[in-house]
Order: C-alpha cells, then structure tokens, then sequence
C-alpha cells in the first residue's frame, strides 16, 4: 500500500476543511471578491480621473480663448470632448489683443473639420496655429521631444504640409493621415490629455491654406472660402503675471463686442468641483464596503467557528497549542481571503481595462488611466486592503475559540 | 508513580447553587496499570477524566504527573504534554471529518512543530508509515483511504484508539472507549486497550458498565463526585 | 454529469453573444452615408463585426458538441477548438481586420472591448479545461 507522505501543514488542514464546505468557502471568497473587485476599481477609476484633469489643466496653456459671439459652447465643446466644429471671425483681432494691457500673449487659430469617409473614419477637428506667436502647441510639441516620446522628430519646427495629431488619432502604416484625398505626413503624435486635443490633428496656418488648396482642386468648397481673407476662428490668449484672468475676460468684453471669452480657470474649476464629488462618492462608498465586508466575515466566521468547536477541542486533546488553533483558523481566512481578492482584481482589470474609452466617453469627465508604476501601486494597495479583511474579521472568533477550556467545547459539540 | 491525583476538587455555580463535579479526589497509577473508575452518568468522571488530561482547571487540588503539577505549566508546555505523553479518549467520536483515516492517525505529528522530541517519525513518508502499522495493530488496515463518516461506531473508535497511540503515550484517559458498542465490539476494544497496558502505558478508564473490569485492575467507583478504591 | 452541461452551455452563450452582440447589443459605427442618406461604404468594424459571426457561430457548435458527447478524447479536441476560436476571436477585431481609426469611435470604445471580454472569457475557460482535460486524459 503506498500513501503519498504529503505534510499535514496548516495550510493544508484549512484546505481539506475549505473543501469540505463548498458553500461557506464561496460565500467567503465572494465577499473579498466584491470587495477587491470594488476597491480596486474605484480607486483606478478615482485616480484616472484625477490624472485626466491634472494633464488636462497643463495642456490648457490659454488663460482665455476669444471665440466669435454665440460660440462660446461650441467652442467648449472643441477642447473638451473635441466635437468637430467651425467659426470665423475678423483676424485684426488677435493683433489689437496682444496691444491690449494686461495681455501677455494672444495668438489666433483657424478651425476646419475632415471629411467623415477618411483618415479617422469620422470628421475631426483641423486646428491651424500661427508658429510665430503660438504660445500652447509648440511648447507641447517640445515638451514631448524632451520627454522622448516623439523618437526625435519633428528635428526643428513643424515643416510646410506636416501635421501633428493628437493621441487617438490612427496614424497610417506610411506614416501619414489622409484629409481631402491627400496624404499628410505626421511629425508627431501627442500625449494623451483627455481633452478634444486627443481627436484633434494640428497644423501651421501656411500648412491649412495648402490644405485647402489641393482640396479645391479635387472639387471641394468651403464655408471659410466665403469669408474675409485672414478670418480666425479663436484667439487664445494668456493674462500677465499678476492680472485676474476673469477681470481681463470682462475688459476684453467691454472693448469688443460680437465675442465670446472662455476662462479656463473657470472651466477647469467646475470640472475639478464635479471631480471632487466623484471621487468623494468613491471614497466613502469604499470605506464603508469595506466595514461592511468586515462585519459580514466576522459572522460567517464566528458562525462557522461555533458550529466547529468539536474540531478544535479534538485538536487541543491532540496536543495543539492555542497559537495553532489562532493559525489555523487565520490560514483559512487568509487563503479565501487571497482567492477572492485575486480573483476579483482579475474580474475588475478584465473589465475596466478594454473599456476604458467606453468608460472616459461615458463619465464625461477627463479621464487618463495611471501608467504601469501607478497601476501596480493601486492594484497592490487594494489586495492588501481586501485581502486583509479575510483575516481581520477571523482573528477575535479565532482567539476566543482558543481561549474556549476543552472541556466545555467538547460538551457543546455533542 | 506515574500519576499522582491529590484533594482534586472541581466547583460550578449551577441553578445559582455551588456544585461540586468532583470532591477532594485522590488515586495513584503506576506505569503498566489498568485502572477502571464505575460509576452513574453524572457522577463526574468526566470532569475527572478532563481535569487529569489538564483539558479543565481544578477549584482546588493537584494532577502530578511524572512527578510534575501539570496546572503549574504554561499552555505551551501542557499542550506538549497532551500531544507527547498522555493520550485522551473523548467520549462519542473524535474523528476530524475533513481528513481521511490515515491522516487522522498521523495528524498528532502536525500539531506540535517538529512532532515529539527523540522517538517517533521524522518525516512525513515516516509519519505515513508509523499510522499504518497503528491502523494495521488495531486491525482496520484497508480502512486507510477513507473518510470517518464511512466507518462504523466501532471502526471509529479505534481509529481514536490508533491516533492516540500515534507518540506513545505513556498515559491513556479513555472515557467510555465502549459505550455505544454492541458486545463483541466491546470486548474487541477492550482487548485491544489490554494489549496497549501489556505495553508498559498505563490506562485509566472511565466505563458505567461493571463488567469491564478484570481481575488485577486498580478498581475504583465514582458517586456523586466522591471517588473511592475498591479493594 | 452536471458539469458537461454548464460548461456547455457557456460557451454555447458566449459564441452566441461574440456571433450576434455586436448586431444587437453593442453595435459598431454604422456605414458611412452618401449625400442621399444611402449607405455609401462600409467601415473596416463592420467586416470585423461580420467575422465574428461566423468565429462566434462556430464556438456556439463546438458548445452543443461539448452539451452531447461525452468520451473524453472528443472533448479534448472540442475544448481545443473552442480555445482556437476564442484566440481568432481576439484577433479579428486586433490584429487580422481592425476597426475604425478614432479610439471614441462606437466599435472601438464598445464593439471591440466587449469581443475583447468575451474572447478572453473563451479562450481562458477552455485553456482550463484544456489542461484539466489534458492532465486526466494523460495521467
């Protein structure tokens, strides 16, 4: 007769015991793996918020942007959630803007839309700047050379006929995007910045003319060709050092009429208020599953224990200290405690992970998944938090089962 | 003397009446006894048994044992003790149903980190060996693989008996060992606890039937907590 | 056998959603329309989509093979075409079609993360059984 002599260690006593009972090891498991799945989840989610809106705030480099009157939401709708959109008005603009005082900067920019049947297979925002005063994208463009995710190019500033796209732009496999039956060489694509930037494809103004030149010859008009030469569509602008974005908002609107002044202070502080609420509400949703996973564990646990005082009053007659009924008793905690939460990291990864765009569209707030380092920091703390639960709950059932004298739990048992 | 039970007394509170379980008990045993303790149900042989094990602390009294007071021990010490020294019989079954009948045999070795010092198994293939020549002496060999809700009351009661013997105890409390066992399998166990006393162990068993006691037993009669050798 | 059905009628589920979710449940972008609001063209997700029916149809048959037979070695080679489909599941809408070229596009954001699940469900369940089966079937 040969018996495999495999150790009867603690860790396999609570294995066999978990075995035993199908049902209160899945009930067990299932609530760490709510919890695990919840945490997890939540605070990836928290955190891809927060990070939205911090590279959200950096990208938005305008203090105000001057938009044609009526436009103002439009407008809006450009940079946040890049809905294609086009409006002009008089160019002088920008000139009479970076004269006014208080004003730093102004540089003026041309908006077009793409035909729907190329390049991103639905219209997307055209955004022309004006290299000698632009004073948002070349220092984005710059900024990520340094940071090395451009591979070096473009070497200097962005050549005639080059585009830069934004990060959820497909760029074709030669290296170009296709507007008006033309291809376009792409210099750089941007970082991400959950912003309409991400759907955006940047261009010189000398760039768009041509643009619009060879789409002529193909036989397409449009609405620009019927205004003014040197029409813009907006003028970003940034305050000094020491003038309130808001005041200078409302002087510019007392100077001018037929425009509309966006602040971005001021957008960015209503979606940093919703944020806060947000992950307020995940923050306290959180907590209090996790006291509740607590307290129902210790339940199922206590519960589970009294039913078992007759096996650990054989363990005690057998010569178990009361240190090893306190092990046991927190293996089996642990090793559900390990299953549920892995498994429901796993479950919350498997389905936020690939959704992620559904999700950002959906919430309607910026919205930037952590990096690698990020993501293991989070994904780390939440199986320590939920894994914890397991033995936390078990640890006051399985001291006062140790404390129980034999003789009376064996009685009980019968 | 192996054994030495001195004034052991065991007080409850019951019905809000102070109780005494067991009064001012004393009895000796020597290595290779057999001692047999009659008694009613409820007399305390029980919580004597218990108090002997070190299982219930006494009100009052002393359980020496290899000339040591087990109540003057550390938890650590007592259960080391139990798990090397003194083997214990609970009444009805004390099989644990989640292991299988050999690991239940050899789940002694498990509980105290590196098992009994000096005699014994080593290693967990010797572990496997010592509990089927235990399961072969107390003759349910083939029953190895299975679980104990697939034995018999009898069956049971000596796979109790075989994990009891698993670190040679020099010591035996069994309480009741043939209470719930038809005739032949009473005499069965009975023989098998004999044959454990021939050994050199000494045993002390707590039975209601009178009819287990053999000539040359230490024989003694427990009633109403009062415990008194019977010449 | 209790288990030869559920695990059956899994995967009997999920070739069905792989094969009709995408026309029912989380549809793609739809066709690019002309000037007189016919369909002028079809985008790269809808042949994706349209793949996907036949992957999921075939999982769907390989699940009511694994509902009637029950020898071990026909399982085996069952489970490892379920695994098979569920790979070609994951890589129609990746690597051998592709979908549109704007990550906020319908197909890209829904359509795909949701074939995405379901081809990892598959392919994870029937790798399991695969080597569940493949260990019993050997030892």
């Amino acid at each position: 007769m040969s018996q495999s002599g495999y150790s009867l260690s603690a860790g396999r006593l609570s294995w066999e015991n978990l075995r035993r009972r199908p049902f209160r090891t899945a009930c067990l498991v299932i609530v760490v793996f709510i919890l695990a799945f919840t945490l997890f989840g939540g605070s990836l989610l928290a955190a891809s918020l927060q990070k939205g809106l911090q590279s959200m705030a950096k990208r938005f480099g305008a203090d105000l942007m001057v938009v044609p009157a009526g436009y103002g939401e439009k407008a809006e709708g450009v940079l946040l959630r890049g809905e294609p959109s086009f409006f002009y008005f008089d160019g002088a603009l920008a000139a009479q803007l970076a004269e006014m005082e208080g004003v730093l900067q102004a540089s003026p920019q041309c908006f077009l839309t793409s035909l729907s049947t190329e390049c991103c297979d639905a219209p997307v925002q055209l955004i022309a700047f004006d290299p000698a005063t632009d004073f948002v994208i070349q220092p984005w463009i710059a900024e990520d050379r340094q940071n090395g995710r451009l591979g070096g190019r473009p070497e200097g500033g962005l050549g005639e006929g080059q585009l830069v796209v934004g990060s959820r732009i497909d760029i074709r496999s030669n290296g170009t995007v296709q507007l008006y039956n033309h291809e376009y060489p792409v210099a750089a694509q941007l970082s991400e910045t959950a912003t309409g930037f991400d759907t955006t494809i940047f261009m010189t103004r000398r760039t768009m003319d041509l643009l619009k030149e060879a789409a002529h010859r193909e036989g397409f008009g449009f609405i620009a060709d019927g205004e003014p030469e040197g029409s813009v569509s907006a003028v970003l602008v940034k305050a000094g050092g020491n003038v309130n974005p808001n005041s200078l908002a409302q002087a510019i609107k007392r100077n001018h009429q037929n425009v509309d002044v966006l602040v971005s202070q001021g957008i960015l502080a209503a979606i940093a208020e919703a944020l806060e609420g947000f992950v307020a509400y995940i923050n306290s949703f959180s907590i209090i599953l996790w006291i509740v996973a607590v307290v129902v564990l210790m339940a199922v646990v206590s519960g589970s224990l009294n039913e078992r005082k007759k096996e650990f009053a054989i363990l005690r007659i057998l010569g178990a200290p009361r240190k090893k009924l306190v092990r046991l008793v927190l293996t089996e905690s642990s090793l559900t405690g390990l299953a549920g939460s892995l498994a429901g990291l796993g479950a919350a990864a498997l389905l936020i992970f690939p959704f992620n765009t559904y999700l950002s569209l959906k919430i309607g707030l910026p919205y930037i998944r952590p990096g690698a380092g990020g993501l293991l920091v989070l994904g780390l703390v939440s199986l320590a938090l939920s894994f914890a639960a397991g033995p936390l709950a078990a640890i006051s059932s399985a001291v006062r089962i140790s404390r129980a004298e034999t003789y009376w739990t064996l009685r009980e048992g019968e | 003397m192996l054994l030495e039970i001195g004034g052991l007394t065991k007080a409850y509170t019951r019905n809000h009446r102070p109780f005494a379980a067991v009064k001012e008990a004393n009895l000796s045993l020597e290595a290779g006894e057999f001692a047999v303790i009659t008694g009613r149900s409820g007399s305390g042989k029980t919580t004597l048994l218990s108090l002997a094990a070190g299982l219930l602390k006494p009100s009052s009294g002393a359980v020496v044992f290899q000339g040591q007071n087990i109540f003057t021990l550390k938890d650590g010490e007592i259960s080391f003790l139990r798990n090397t020294k003194i083997g214990y019989l609970p009444q009805g079954t004390s099989l644990l149903p989640s292991l299988t009948v050999l690991d239940n045999v050899r789940l002694p070795f498990y509980l105290q980190s590196g098992g009994a010092p000096g005699k014994g198994p080593r290693r967990d293939g010797e572990t496997v060996e010592k509990a089927l020549s235990l399961l072969d002496r107390a003759g349910i060999l083939p029953l190895a693989p299975a679980y104990p809700q697939e034995l018999s009351g009898g069956e049971q009661r000596r796979v109790s008996i075989a994990r009891a013997l698993f670190n040679a105890p020099a010591l035996l409390l069994a309480d009741e060992p043939t209470g719930d066992l038809d005739e032949q399998t009473t005499a069965e166990i009975m023989g098998l606890l004999r044959q454990i006393a021939k050994g050199g162990a000494a045993i002390l068993l707590v039975t209601h039937e009178p009819g287990a006691v053999c000539p040359g037993d230490r024989r003694y009669v427990m009633n109403a907590g009062t415990l008194t050798e019977e010449k | 056998m209790k288990s030869r059905i559920a695990s059956g009628l899994t995967i009997l589920i999920l070739g069905l959603l792989i094969s009709l979710g995408p026309q029912f449940l989380f549809k793609p972008c739809g066709p690019v329309l002309a000037h007189d609001g016919a369909a002028a063209s079809w985008m790269k997700c809808h042949w994706s989509v349209r793949a996907e029916i036949g992957v999921g149809a075939l999982a769907a048959a390989l699940g009511i093979g694994l509902l009637a037979f029950r020898s071990r070695d026909t399982r085996l080679g069952l489970w490892a075409g379920v695994f098979l489909s569920g790979v070609l599941a994951l890589l129609i809408p990746h690597v051998l079609i592709g979908g549109c070229a704007m990550a906020t596009m319908p197909c890209q954001a829904l359509t795909f993360p949701a074939l995405t699940l379901l081809g990892i469900l598959v392919a994870l369940f029937s790798g399991g059984n695969l080597f569940f089966h493949f260990r019993r079937v050997r030892g």
